[in-house]
């Protein structure tokens, strides 16, 4: 009983130790280790749980551009009301897997002349 | 089919679907409600399926059910409701997406495979103590484990998919 209740407890503290890297991977699993950049225009834009999409027309394709959760967006400076349609934008970010997808997981946005680091962390994993 | 997808729409448009896609709060909130819904029910049911397959013979299925039934019908009914609510957010892509329909499908049979077990000579039997086992309800408790885990499973590959 003493052994199993080790065991376990050992078990548990070696699966936290190594969570925050299983975590990270298993989230951006579906996005490209490289990273690129978007340039184009603000078709549109939603900042919601649980993460936000910004759409952007680049190359005669729409991308999906993915944003953190409402309370990670205000953080990182961004609301919808920043944004406005028709209007040049650049986005750096690892795209989908699926180069169909036409998906891109942010890292970074500049507008207007602004830089917003949005999951800056993603490129260190 | 083109009237139902303009319902959907109607749905995630709605004031309640908004309130859970704006506000930085109420989607945490639901989305682990509907986690603590899943646990309450899962954790219940598989003790009482697990029973109804063969395991502890001497604990009494009376007793346990008596326990174990009301705490997974909580947790059902907190999962139906809080999963009502995630579904509104995007009600039409949802609906559309072949992970989230075999998980409602799974669902259905799951109560199914509940109300015909319910309704059996043998868990009546099983619930007056007068017998506890049998091939019928090991089955059906078997069923429900299988059912239950798919559907839970199901729901955690919907964001994956
Ligand atoms: C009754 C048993 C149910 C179980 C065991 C279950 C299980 C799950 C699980 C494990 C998740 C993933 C939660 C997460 O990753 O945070 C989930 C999410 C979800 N569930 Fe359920 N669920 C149930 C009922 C329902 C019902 C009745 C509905 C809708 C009518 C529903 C709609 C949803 C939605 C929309 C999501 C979010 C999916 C996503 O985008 O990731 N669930 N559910």
């Amino acid at each position: 009983m003493r052994r199993l209740a080790a065991a376990t407890i050992l078990s548990t503290f070696f699966y936290l130790s190594q969570y925050g890297q299983i975590e990270a991977h298993h989230y951006f699993a579906n996005f490209h280790e490289e990273q690129m950049v978007l340039r184009g225009k603000i078709v549109d834009v939603f900042i919601e749980n649980p993460h936000g999409i910004l759409t952007v027309k680049a190359g005669g394709h729409e991308w999906d551009v993915y944003l953190g959760s409402v309370r990670h967006s205000n953080r990182v400076g961004l609301s919808e009301d920043l944004f406005r349609r028709g209007d040049p934008i650049v986005i750096y970010g690892h795209p989908s897997v699926n180069p169909d997808d036409f998906e891109l997981m942010s890292i970074r946005i500049i507008y207007r002349g602004k830089t917003y680091e949005i999951f800056q962390d993603i490129g260190d994993r | 089919m083109e009237d139902l997808l303009l319902l959907l729409k109607d749905l995630e448009t709605g004031m309640l679907a908004e309130a859970m896609r704006k506000s930085p709060w109420l989607f945490p909130i639901v989305n682990t409600l509907h986690i603590l819904g899943i646990a309450l029910l899962f954790g219940a049911v598989s003790c009482l399926d697990l029973r109804l397959m063969g395991a502890w013979k001497t604990v009494p299925v009376p007793g346990l059910s008596r326990i174990v039934v009301p705490v997974a019908g909580t947790g059902l009914g907190l999962a139906l409701a809080t999963g009502v609510l995630l579904f509104l957010t995007r009600a039409s892509r949802y609906a559309q997406n072949p992970v989230f329909q075999i998980k409602m499908g799974l669902i259905v049979l799951a109560l199914v495979n509940l109300a015909l077990l319910h309704r059996s000579a043998a868990w009546k039997a099983a619930q007056e103590g007068t017998a506890t086992e049998g091939r019928r309800v090991a089955w059906a408790g078997f069923l429900s484990m299988l059912l239950w885990l798919g559907v839970l499973i199901a729901g955690r590959i919907i964001a994956y998919w």
